[in-house]
Parts: C-alpha cells; sequence; structure tokens
C-alpha cells in the first residue's frame, strides 16, 4: 500500500515527535500551562499567566495558582496505561499531566502550625510557609485585610497535586492563517479521591482547565512535516495507530 | 523508524521537478577553446525545461527528455592566407619595338587576417538520472537531486545547421576583401571542412554538458532549527525543535513510487 494512497502528499507524525513538540511549546512558553492570580503570579510574563483573584465577599479575593506539567500524550493504540475507567478508542489520544493547585490560605487560626508537607511522596495536600517569615496573623472573624504590598508572594499557600488522566480528540484549528491541529479533551479521570462527590468536582474542575489550557496548544501543519514538502490536507490530520498522518495536495 | 515521515507520489514530484527547474533559470558561461583549428572565444548560455520524473527506488530519480535550449556566440581569427594562397605577380617587361618596354604592375595579395562572428542556438533532449543528495550546511539540512554521471548528449542536425552557419559567417565577414569575389565559396568550403562535425562536437560537448551534468536541482530544505511556531507577543517567543537526522529517499509502496523524506526532532 502506498503511503499517499490517493493524494499526492502523506505525512505522519509518531507521538514521540508530537510529544517533542508539545514539549518544545510548553518549555519555550510555559506560561501556558502557569496560571494564578497576583499573590502566585505577579505579573504575566513568558513564565506564567496572572489571572484575576476570584472574587469573594468580605475578602480581597481568593488567591489561586494552576500549574501543570508537560502534557504527555499518547495516540491510539494504548501505550500508556490507563486508569480502568477510560478507554482509549481509535481516533483518540490520551493525556496524562500533574495538576497542582495552590490557594493563598490568607486566614489560619492562632496557634496552628503550618504543615510542611509539600515534599510528602504521595502529592496530596501540603503549604509552602518560608519560615523566616512572621507567622500569620490570626485574623479569623474579621474582614481579610487587603494589605498586600507585595502581591508577587502568597502569604500561605496550600497546594495539592493530582495526577490527571484524560481522553481526546485532535481538532482542526488555525494558526496564524495556517491549518493547524488542535486538542480537545473528552473525558477527565483523577485516581484516588474520595468521596466521590469530591472526585467529581475535581474532575470537573480540571476537565474545563484542560480544555482552557489545550485550546491554546496547537500545532500548524507545517510543522508536523517541517515543512519538507507543501501540504493541503484533504483526509486528517488524524490519529492512526501511534501517529498523527495527514494526506493532502501538493 | 523515523519519527516524521513526508512523501510525495510521482504527480506531486513531477510538480516539483517542473518548478525547481524553472528556477534555475538560464544559465551562461564564457572563455576560449578550440574550434578545429581555430583558437576561438565563446558565450554560451542554457536553459532546461520539460523533463518527465519517474521515481526508481532506492534512490534515483530519473528524467526523461529534460530539455535544453543553448545558444552560442563564437568568435574566432581567420587568417585567410591560411586557406588561399598569397597571390604575388611579379612585373613582366615586354620590350615592343617602335614602343619601347611595356611592363605590367607587379601585383601582390596578401590575405587579411579576420574576425568571424557566429551566433546559433538549438535545443537537445537527453535522459539523465538524479541521486538524491543530503547535506546539513550553515544550519539547513538541504535534499537534492544531483545529475549522475556526464549524459552523452547528441547534437545531431545542429551540428550540420552550425557548420552551415559558419560558412555563411566567413562569406560574411570577408566579403569586403579586395579581390576574393573569386575565392568566396572555396574559403567557406575549406573553413567548415577544416573545422568539420569532429571539431564542433569537440566544441559543443564540453560547453554544452556542465548545464547538465553535476546540476543540483533542489528537493526541499529543512532549517536544523526550525521554528514551530513563529513569535506572537511578549509572552510568547518562537518556538524551534532541532532536526537531529533527515534522510531522503525512494521507496517502492506498491502500486506507486514515492519520494520520501525521513526526520527525527528533539525538542
Amino acid at each position: 500500500m502506498s503511503l499517499t494512497e490517493t493524494s499526492e502528499v502523506f505525512v505522519a507524525v509518531e507521538e514521540s515527535a508530537l510529544n517533542d513538540l508539545i514539549t518544545a511549546v510548553c518549555t519555550t512558553r510555559p506560561h501556558l500551562l502557569h496560571y494564578g492570580s497576583p499573590a502566585f503570579v505577579p505579573a504575566s510574563s513568558t513564565s506564567a499567566t496572572q489571572m484575576a483573584p476570584i472574587p469573594f465577599p468580605g475578602s480581597p479575593g481568593l488567591q489561586w495558582s494552576v500549574e501543570l506539567t508537560i502534557p504527555q500524550l499518547d495516540l491510539f493504540k494504548e501505550d500508556l496505561p490507563l486508569p480502568p475507567e477510560l478507554t482509549l478508542g481509535p481516533g483518540q489520544f490520551s493525556l496524562s499531566t500533574v495538576v497542582q493547585l495552590c490557594v493563598d490560605c490568607a486566614s489560619r487560626g492562632k496557634g496552628d502550625e503550618p504543615k510542611d508537607d509539600h515534599h510528602n511522596d504521595h502529592g496530596d495536600d501540603h503549604t509552602h510557609h518560608d519560615p523566616k517569615e512572621p507567622d500569620p496573623k490570626d485574623d479569623r472573624g474579621d474582614n481579610w485585610p487587603d494589605n498586600r504590598d507585595n502581591w508577587g508572594k502568597a502569604r500561605n499557600p496550600m497546594c495539592c497535586r493530582l495526577g490527571v488522566f484524560a481522553i481526546g480528540h485532535l481538532v482542526t484549528t488555525w494558526v496564524g492563517g495556517q491549518q493547524a491541529i488542535g486538542f480537545a479533551v473528552d473525558s477527565v479521570e483523577i485516581v484516588d479521591i474520595e468521596p466521590n462527590g469530591l472526585e467529581s468536582v475535581f474532575e470537573c474542575l480540571l476537565l474545563m482547565i484542560l480544555r482552557s489550557v489545550l485550546a491554546d496548544m496547537s500545532l500548524p501543519v507545517t510543522a508536523l512535516e517541517l515543512d519538507a514538502f507543501t501540504l493541503t490536507p484533504t483526509e486528517g490530520p488524524l490519529i492512526d495507530v501511534n501517529r498523527v498522518l495527514a494526506r493532502g495536495n501538493f | 523508524m523515523s519519527e516524521i515521515v513526508a512523501a510525495i507520489d510521482e504527480g506531486a514530484a513531477q510538480q516539483l521537478f517542473t518548478t525547481e527547474v524553472a528556477s534555475l533559470g538560464t544559465q551562461s558561461t564564457s572563455g576560449s577553446s578550440s574550434l578545429g583549428p581555430f583558437g576561438v572565444s565563446y558565450a554560451v548560455s542554457g536553459t532546461l525545461s520539460n523533463g518527465t520524473v519517474d521515481l526508481i527506488a532506492p534512490a534515483t530519480i530519473e528524467i526523461a527528455d529534460l530539455r535544453l535550449d543553448w545558444h552560442v556566440d563564437l568568435s574566432f581569427q581567420l587568417d585567410i592566407g591560411d586557406f588561399i594562397p598569397d597571390i604575388h605577380i611579379p612585373q613582366i617587361c615586354i620590350p615592343i619595338p617602335c614602343v619601347g618596354t611595356v611592363c605590367t604592375p607587379r601585383i601582390d595579395i596578401v590575405w587579411p587576417t579576420v574576425t568571424i562572428p557566429v551566433s546559433f542556438g538549438d535545443f537537445l533532449k537527453t535522459t539523465v538520472d538524479l541521486g538524491v543528495a543530503l547535506s546539513l550546511v550553515a544550519g539547513v539540512w538541504k535534499v537534492e537531486g544531483v545529475v549522475q554521471g556526464v549524459p552523452n548528449l547528441q547534437f545531431g542536425a545542429a551540428t550540420a545547421a552550425l557548420l552551415a552557419a559558419i560558412g555563411v559567417a566567413v562569406a560574411a565577414a570577408v566579403a569586403w576583401v579586395p579581390l576574393i569575389g573569386p575565392f568566396l565559396a572555396v574559403l567557406a568550403v575549406a573553413v567548415t571542412a577544416a573545422i568539420g562535425i569532429a571539431g564542433l562536437t569537440g566544441l559543443l560537448g564540453p560547453l554544452i554538458t556542465p548545464f547538465i551534468s553535476g546540476t543540483r536541482f533542489p528537493i526541499t530544505e529543512v532549517n536544523a532549527l526550525f521554528e514551530v511556531l513563529p513569535a506572537s507577543g511578549p509572552f510568547d517567543p518562537a518556538v524551534f525543535v532541532t532536526v537531529e537526522t533527515l534522510a531522503a529517499e525512494v521507496q517502492h509502496n506498491a502500486p506507486e513510487d514515492e519520494l520520501v523524506v525521513l526526520a527525527d526532532i528533539k525538542p
């Protein structure tokens, strides 16, 4: 069977190359994977994207951040094991990443010792607290003071890391006037969260986060074939077995 | 297995070749050489066109009926005396009674050396095999089809026509020479005979062949530091990957022959 079949041009990108391309994008533009309010992200930069605090009555806004590790894609057929809740079907990709969710816990009870389990092996809840800093003020019962003179520093960040698996499919999109492939997430699974209601909330939250993150991450078709030949796709790009392929006219 | 595979079929290869041949434009060169017994200066140009692509695994691109339109401007010095002896008629004096001595004038005809310009153009067709050549120069991977060997160019009727053109040029160039009239036809024939078919092919072959032999037809170029995404804002610098290896080959994937580029990248 010919590569081009009835077309003039054929392009195939193995999943390792696809991951190389995604890694290149994410390492050059890490802000695509890191979002946070001013306490965590003092200003938008190449490294991170600053977003507004979550408004909430009686507070200056809840400070938060979300940071993802570089997603690892596995194209059908399944090479990387998935939780039993997810099944990788033809034409789909799976995605695995670790999401770190942080909030700045501005109010702590007097006498509460901040936990420092940031480096625990289980990736569960943990805090960041600089022992050189004074203990957080116990402002329980008061309105939270909006006295941050240094918005680039969360005072009492509490974070958790969640291993996330997702299933998705490719979509056709456009970047700078060029046809490109995008990544659409269909479902998300987080392992080992209980109760189920909490798991569902987190999964929904992360599904929305992943969809948003991936909406800004696309690869031009020219990058898939290194611009070796000019390709106007008439078939694909689509997921074949462990690769993305496209056929088209020269 | 390579991470990235890009392939085109023969139809696309034909389009690619046609475009690349057109982009070569007209090539030209000049110099001096020999045309039979004459030293000759030349300016020659050639333009490639057409050609039918046939991909042959594992690494040959055959171009059949590749057409070369060529044009040559020649200029050589012709010493007419080399072909027609100088004429020296001594003075003859005859005593005539009652008249005295009557002398004929002395006649010396020394034929000059004249410059013969010849301008001629024709075309030829040939079949060449291109090998697939790969290079990494100044950070750019280049895949090219390079003409293999030295094609045997058949000038055919062009040589006879060029000889005739030389004969005409000789006649035109010496027409001003006094007393040449009776010798004109003889001179033209003598010069063309001295050059001969062998002299012409001996000149044209080395002049025309380089327009084909060794010619490199670009197939594709890929920057070793390949730009995946252009810069698009203060926080979005351009994204690059490194093309670690690149290869090109002709594959027979029944029922087609395809020109395939293979690459490996790293972030």
